[in-house]
């Protein structure tokens, strides 16, 4: 049996917010958003444990990533608890898209279970740089943008 | 004994939404409204609802969409979608997503209200008696689990409700535990008994790992191999022991996982949490058994 495909629904509305666009896309795992103009992706499971729902995050957020090619993104996991060594493999996936179009990937707003988790594989400030906030994040990828 | 629960009616036709509301009024249910599942998101975050009621077709937000967002926040919160003619499918759809059940518009006077009431009954019998937690002293359960993944979700939700009625973590500690328990049950089921290496996930987007799942799900000897697991848990103490009949592992031998060479490695980081997230774990000579602890810290 092939692999599922995830039938994405790619339904773009863009608002304008106090001069920030904000375009939302109906996936089932996760939602985005532009930030400053950098793209953000706010995952909406609780847990990432299942088989079935890291498979359907990692189909939408490389569908996300190969549909708009982004050269900087933020994981947002402000609503995540829980999540597991494989979804860890689809975050580091997931990086590796990004890195190879020459970007920045960060992950923001963890609870402690979740960055331990980050913490004792030795990725956080390794090969993944987590920040406390957004707009941390946001701080950090601009700064990394300026000319030196 | 309808007059305490409060139902949260969403429809984005005013004289749909005005009709669902005074058929429940008049059976006495407290009622609140929404005008579309974007709205009830926001209602549901700053007040406490006891079931949702909900049309199909909304702008901003559709029904299919809220019972996804309130399934995915795993909250304990029954939603009954009310359908037009024609749109079976979609509720179908819903229902895999985890609606309680549909009410077609077209009976909604004769329907809807016994409907609540079967839910909100059904919803109380699954609520545990808080006078008979207080008085569970031990608690012991073994599984013999097939090769399935999908059970996992579920039985980890099942431990993580006897141990929230046994009181002795706090939920920062079960969530720890629940992650635990991921890593090695999944662990079991896929290298243990399946024989699958985590490596195949680096390989095209791991199609090959899910595929060789699914190949040896129905493939002897993998098919016929079973993972047991016993639970056992007291006021002070959890004890989880997980095994599997497959060959086992060394687990001396398992690539350390924060060498710098081996970060971006698919092996060992699960084992790694596994002993992050348990005060004791212990493998059997073999490596087809775990044993893991973890102690009550409240004060």
């Amino acid at each position: 049996m092939g692999p599922r495909k995830i039938q994405c629904e790619l339904q773009a509305q863009t608002t304008h917010v106090q001069g920030h666009s904000i375009v939302s896309n109906i996936y089932r795992h996760l939602r985005t958003s532009m930030s400053d103009g950098i793209p953000v992706v706010f995952l909406t499971d609780v847990k990432f444990l299942d088989r079935e729902t890291i498979q359907g995050a990692q189909e939408e957020l490389i569908t996300f990533l190969e549909t708009t090619k982004p050269t900087t993104l933020i994981i947002n996991f402000q609503d995540v608890a829980a999540i597991s060594s494989e979804f860890i493999s689809t975050l580091l996936r997931c990086r590796e898209y990004v890195k190879s179009a020459g970007g920045e990937f960060c992950l923001s707003n963890m609870n402690p279970a979740v960055r331990m988790a980050f913490k004792v594989t030795k990725l956080d400030g390794t090969l993944l740089h987590i920040f406390d906030t957004v707009a941390l994040a946001i701080e950090a990828l601009k700064r990394l943008d300026q000319p030196r | 004994m309808t007059g305490a629960s409060r139902i949260l009616v969403v429809e984005d036709s005013p004289c749909q939404l005005l009709q669902i509301q005074m058929l429940l009024e008049s059976a006495g249910y407290d009622v609140a409204t929404a005008e579309d599942g974007q709205g009830a998101i926001e209602a549901i975050r700053t007040s406490t609802f006891d079931l949702v009621v909900t049309d199909l077709e909304m702008p901003r937000l559709d029904g299919l969409g809220l019972v996804r967002a309130i399934f995915a926040q795993d909250l304990d919160l029954p939603v009954i979608l009310t359908t037009a003619s024609g749109s079976e499918l979609i509720a179908a759809e819903t229902l895999h997503a985890g609606a309680a059940s549909y009410v077609p518009k077209d009976n909604i006077s004769s329907i809807l209200v016994p409907t609540v009431a079967r839910i909100l009954e059904l919803k109380q019998a699954a609520q545990p008696d808080p006078r008979l937690a207080i008085c569970v002293h031990s608690v012991q359960v073994e599984w013999k689990l097939d090769n399935d993944l999908k059970l996992v979700p579920n039985l980890i939700r099942r431990i993580e409700s006897i141990l929230s009625e046994l009181g002795i973590y706090d939920p920062s500690a079960r969530l720890q535990v629940a992650m635990a328990l991921d890593e090695a049950l999944t662990n079991a089921m896929v290298h243990g008994n399946l024989e699958v290496s985590s490596e195949l996930r680096r390989i095209e987007e791991g199609r090959p790992y899910s595929q060789q799942i699914q190949e040896r799900q129905s493939l002897a000897p993998y098919r016929d191999r079973r993972v047991t697991f016993c639970f056992q848990a007291n006021r002070s103490t959890a004890t989880f022991t997980i095994g599997d009949e497959g060959p086992g592992f060394q687990v001396n031998e398992v690539s350390d996982p924060t060498d710098s060479a081996n970060l971006e490695r698919e092996g060992g980081r699960g084992l790694l949490l596994i002993n992050t997230f348990m005060d004791q774990v212990i493998h059997n000579e073999c490596g087809n058994k775990i044993v893991m602890i973890k102690h009550c810290k409240k004060g």
